[in-house]
C-alpha cells in the first residue's frame, strides 16, 4: 500500500516542535522578566523604610545575639524597615565591595577595619558627607576617644571611618616562668629579650613565639610595632618608605636575632591565629597578642587553671616609646545608601546599653573608643575587672596613644598592600632562618615595597 | 488583517512534492517563515542554547582574563588603564616567579611519579587480594572523602614542630634527636607538601589501575602461564603494557590537576618558609588575591595557561592515551 504522507501529523509535528521551542523562549523570558523586576531591595530613599542591608564582620554567636537586639529595637521602632545582615569576615571584604559597586549591591551601613575601608574612601564609594553628619547625630568628636578619628578613621579631612570598638597589641607572658627567672615584667626591648632567654628551653617552650607565617601579616605588625617602639615608620601617607632608616633596621634585627635564638623554627609556619594554641598549650613564653589572647584562655573550657592564671601581657617593649598597635574595627556608609536608615540603625547600635553589651558580649574582646558607655559597668565586670591595671590599663592606653598599624600619621593608603604583599615575614625569616644579613634582607625587602608604592601611587593619581 | 483564504489542491495529490504556498501578505508571512526556518534548524535549535551557554562559560573568562592581562586593573582602586605588555615583563622578570615555575615543576612531577607509583603497587597487591578486595578499596580511597582544609590541618598537626605526633615518633625510635619543623623548615617544607599530595593522589590512581586491570584479558595471564612466565614476567609484559592508556590519561589529567593545585600548599605552609614551597598557582593568588592586582594575576595566568597547553600537548604525544585497538 502506497503511504501518502499525512499533512495532519506533518502539521501537528510542525507545531509540537515550534510550540516546544516557543515554552522554552517563553519561559526564559519569563525567568528573565521575574529576576529582573525585583532586587528584593525595597529602600524607599530618605525614608527609614524597607530593606536595610548590613555587613558586619562578628561571626561568633554571643556578638550576634547582641547585634540581633540592637536588630529588634530598630524594626520596632521603624516598623517599615527590616535589617538584612550579612556576615563579611575581615579579609572578604576588599573582594566584596568592587563586585557589589559593580552589582549596585553595597550595603546601607558596614563594620570593618579601616584599612579595607580607606581603598574603598579612595575609590569614592564611601558617602563621606552622611558619615560625617552621623558623628553630628551622635555628639560630634566628644563621642569619640581623642584623637581616634584624626588617626584611624580621617582622610585628607574627610571622616571616612568610625569606631565601634578597639583593642590594642600588647606583649602577653606567663607570669609563672618570669617569676621562675627572677625577672620583673619586661617594659622595653632589651628586657623582652632578657626575659626571652630566660624563659626559653627548648623544644619544651620557646622564649618568644612570633607569628612569622606568609599566609598572615604577624611579621608585618611586629615590624612596624618594634619599629614605632624605636621611634620610625615604614612608609608615610605619601609614599615616602622608611626601610633603610636606623629604626627599622634595628628592628629587623632584634626581630630576626629573637626568632632565631628564643623562637621555634615552625614560627615561619604560625599564624596570627595560631598564638592561641602556641599560648595556651605552653609551648610559648611570650607572644604578641591583643587582650582577647587572655580571654579566650579564660572561657576555654578543659586548659589548666594553674596556666590561665599565669598569663598576662604588658605593653610592646618600649625603645622611645611602646610601639602601640590599635585595632580598630570601624563603622561607615556606602554612597548610594539609605542614609536615614543607616543613620537610625548605627544610632541603635551606639545606643550606650546596647554598645555595652555588644563590647562585653565576649569580654576583654572589646574596648570602647567612644565616650557612650557606662564606664563603671564596663570596668565592674569580672574578668575586666581582674586584669584592670595590666591588660585592659595598656590596652586603653595604646587606644589613646597609638594607631592602627601605619596610620601614626594618619590613614595611610600605602601601608595595607606592602603587608598584605608579605615582604616582612619573608625578610624577619630570612634573617632569622635563612642566614642572609639583615642590610640584605632590608635591601630586597625595600625593593618589593617600592613596586607596591609606585603602583598604587599610579592608580590613586 | 486578510486572511488569505487559498488552499492549493495539488498539494495532497498524487504523491507529489506539495508546492509551495504563495507568501500571504503581512504578519502571517513573517510567522510562516519563522515557523519553516524552525523546521528546517529544529536539531540545531535544540543544541543552539547549551551551545551558547557553554561558550560564554568558556570564551568570555578566557577573554575577559586575556583583557585584564594588558591592564593595571586592581580590586582596591578604580583607576583601569591599559598598559600592554607591562604586567608580563613584570613577572617574567621577577626572580620569585621562576622560582616559583622550578618549585611547581618539582611538586608536580614529584607528586606524580610518587601517586603513580603507589598507586600501580596498591592495585596490584589488590588485584591479587581473593577476598575482602571491597573493604580495602573502600578503605584506601578515605583521603578522597576529605576536604583540602581538613586534610591539611590533621597533616599539620600530624607534623607539628612542636606537638606533632611525627616527630614524636621519629625521637622515640631514635631516628631523629631534635624535632623537626616539617613544614617550617626550608629544607624540609617541599617535600612534606609533596608527601602530602602523594598520601591523596595515589588512591586515585589506584582506582584508575585497578579499573584497568579489570579489563585485561584472563587469557594472556593463562597463556603466559602455560608459557612459563613468573608474576613478574606477567606484570612487565601483559599488565603495564595493556595499562599505558590509562597511565597516559592518568599523568596528562593529573599533571593538570597537580601543577594547578592551590590549597595543599596554601593551606599547610602559605608558600614559605622564605617561599620556599611557593608555586604558580600560589604566587598568581599572591599577586591576584593577597595584593589585589587582578592585572598582573590575569597575566600570570595567561602564561601558566600556555606553558600547561604546552605540557599538555608534548604529554599527549609521549602518553599514548588510546588502546592499541583504537588505533588501529
Amino acid at each position: 500500500m502506497n503511504q501518502q504522507p499525512n499533512p495532519f501529523h506533518a502539521m501537528h509535528r510542525a507545531t509540537s516542535r515550534r510550540s516546544f521551542l516557543g515554552l522554552g523562549l517563553a519561559a526564559t523570558a519569563g525567568l528573565a522578566t521575574a529576576s529582573c523586576s525585583s532586587d528584593g531591595n525595597d529602600t524607599t530613599d530618605g525614608g527609614v523604610t524597607g530593606d536595610v542591608v548590613f555587613w558586619h564582620p562578628y561571626g561568633q554567636e554571643t556578638r550576634q545575639a547582641e547585634l540581633q537586639v540592637a536588630f529588634d529595637i530598630f524594626e520596632e521602632e521603624h516598623p517599615g524597615a527590616r535589617v538584612q545582615a550579612e556576615y563579611v569576615p575581615f579579609g572578604d571584604l576588599p573582594l566584596r565591595w568592587p563586585a557589589a559597586q559593580q552589582g549596585g549591591t553595597l550595603p546601607d551601613l558596614m563594620i570593618n577595619i579601616p584599612e579595607n575601608i580607606l581603598p574603598m574612601h579612595i575609590a569614592g564609594v564611601i558617602d563621606t558627607d552622611a558619615l560625617g553628619s552621623l558623628v553630628e547625630e551622635l555628639g560630634g568628636e566628644p563621642f569619640f576617644a581623642p584623637g581616634f578619628l584624626d588617626k584611624n578613621g580621617r582622610y585628607q579631612g574627610d571622616t571616612f571611618a568610625i569606631p565601634h570598638y578597639a583593642h590594642n597589641r600588647l606583649m602577653l607572658y606567663r607570669s609563672d616562668r618570669l617569676a621562675a627567672a627572677g625577672l620583673e615584667v619586661p617594659e622595653t626591648l632589651a628586657d623582652v629579650e632578657e626575659c626571652a632567654a630566660a624563659m626559653n628551653n627548648p623544644p619544651d617552650f620557646f622564649g618568644w613565639t612570633m607569628p612569622l607565617s606568609q599566609n598572615d601579616i604577624g611579621g608585618g605588625y611586629l615590624l612596624w610595632m618594634i619599629t614605632r617602639s624605636n621611634g620610625g615608620s615604614l612608609v608615610d601617607p605619601e609614599g615616602n618608605q622608611f626601610w633603610a632608616s636606623d629604626e627599622v633596621r634595628a628592628a629587623a634585627d632584634y626581630l630576626g636575632r629573637i626568632a632565631s635564638q628564643y623562637g621555634p623554627t615552625s614560627a615561619a609556619t604560625t599564624a596570627i591565629g595560631d598564638t592561641f594554641n602556641r599560648f595556651h598549650d605552653g609551648t610559648a613564653s611570650m607572644v604578641v597578642d591583643t587582650a582577647a589572647n587572655i580571654a579566650v584562655a579564660n572561657s576555654t573550657e578543659g586548659l589548666d587553671p594553674e596556666l590561665v592564671a599565669s598569663l598576662n601581657g604588658t605593653h610592646i617593649p618600649a625603645g622611645t616609646q611602646p610601639g602601640h598597635m590599635v585595632g580598630s574595627v570601624a563603622m561607615t556608609i556606602p554612597v548610594d545608601a539609605n542614609v536615614a536608615a543607616a543613620h537610625e540603625l548605627a544610632k541603635v547600635l551606639y545606643r550606650p546599653e546596647v554598645h555595652l553589651d555588644f563590647l562585653l558580649s565576649i569580654p576583654m574582646f572589646h574596648f570602647p573608643a567612644t565616650t557612650n558607655i557606662d564606664t563603671d559597668a564596663f570596668f565592674g565586670e569580672p574578668l575586666i575587672a581582674q586584669y584592670k591595671d595590666t591588660v585592659v590599663a595598656q590596652t586603653l592606653a595604646g587606644i589613646d596613644e597609638g594607631s592602627v598599624a601605619g596610620f601614626e600619621d594618619g590613614p595611610n593608603p600605602f601601608i595595607g598592600p606592602i603587608l598584605d604583599a608579605k615582604i616582612s615575614e619573608v625578610m624577619i625569616q630570612d634573617i632569622a632562618f635563612g642566614g642572609m644579613g639583615v642590610d640584605a634582607a632590608l635591601e630586597k625587602a625595600a625593593a618589593a615595597a617600592d613596586e607596591i608604592v609606585a603602583r598604587i601611587q599610579s592608580q590613586i593619581s | 488583517m486578510r486572511v488569505s483564504t487559498t488552499v492549493t489542491a495539488s498539494a495532497t495529490q498524487g504523491g507529489r512534492v506539495p508546492a509551495r504556498e504563495p507568501d500571504p501578505p503581512g504578519d502571517r508571512t513573517v510567522l510562516r517563515r519563522a515557523g519553516r526556518f524552525v523546521d528546517r534548524h529544529f536539531a540545531v535549535l535544540l543544541v543552539a542554547p547549551g551551545l551558547i551557554w557553554m561558550m560564554v562559560l568558556l570564551v568570555y573568562p578566557v577573554a575577559l582574563n586575556l583583557y585584564y592581562s594588558v591592564t593595571n586593573k586592581s580590586f582596591q582602586y578604580p583607576n583601569t588603564s591599559v598598559v600592554g605588555f607591562d604586567n608580563y615583563a613584570a613577572f617574567l622578570s621577577d626572580p620569585e616567579f621562576w622560582r616559583a615555575a622550578a618549585n611547581s615543576l618539582i611538586w608536580t612531577a614529584a607528586s606524580i611519579v610518587g601517586q603513580l607509583a603507589i598507586g600501580f603497587v596498591a592495585a596490584l597487591a589488590v588485584e591479587g587480594l581473593a577476598r575482602g578486595r571491597a573493604v580495602v578499596r573502600l578503605l584506601l580511597i578515605v583521603p578522597w572523602m576529605f576536604s583540602s582544609i581538613v586534610l591539611a590541618a590533621v597533616w599539620r598537626l600530624m607534623l607539628d614542630e612542636l606537638s606533632g605526633v611525627t616527630n614524636a615518633a621519629l625521637m622515640a625510635i631514635g631516628i631523629i634527636d631534635q624535632p623537626i619543623a616539617f613544614f617550617g623548615d626550608g629544607a624540609y617544607a617541599l617535600g612534606a607538601v609533596i608527601v602530602m599530595n602523594i598520601w591523596f593522589g595515589a588512591p586515585f590512581m589506584f582506582l584508575a589501575f585497578l579499573a584497568g586491570m579489570q579489563t585485561v584479558s584472563q587469557d594472556l595471564y593463562e597463556a603466559a602461564v602455560t608459557d612459563g612466565a613468573g608474576y613478574w614476567r606477567q606484570v612487565w609484559h601483559i599488565t603495564l603494557p595493556a595499562l599505558r592508556p590509562v597511565v597516559g590519561t592518568l599523568v596528562i589529567l593529573r599533571t593538570i590537576w597537580v601543577m594547578n593545585n592551590l590549597d595543599f600548599v596554601y593551606l599547610t605552609t602559605g608558600g614559605g618558609p622564605r617561599d620556599a614551597t611557593m608555586t604558580l598557582p600560589l604566587y598568581a593568588f599572591r599577586v591576584g588575591w593577597a595584593q589585589f592586582e587582578v592585572g598582573r594575576m590575569a597575566a600570570v595566568s595567561v602564561g601558566m595557561m600556555i606553558g600547561l597547553l604546552a605540557l599538555a600537548l608534548i604529554l599527549f604525544r609521549l602518553m599514548p592515551i588510546e588502546g592499541e585497538e583504537d588505533r588501529n
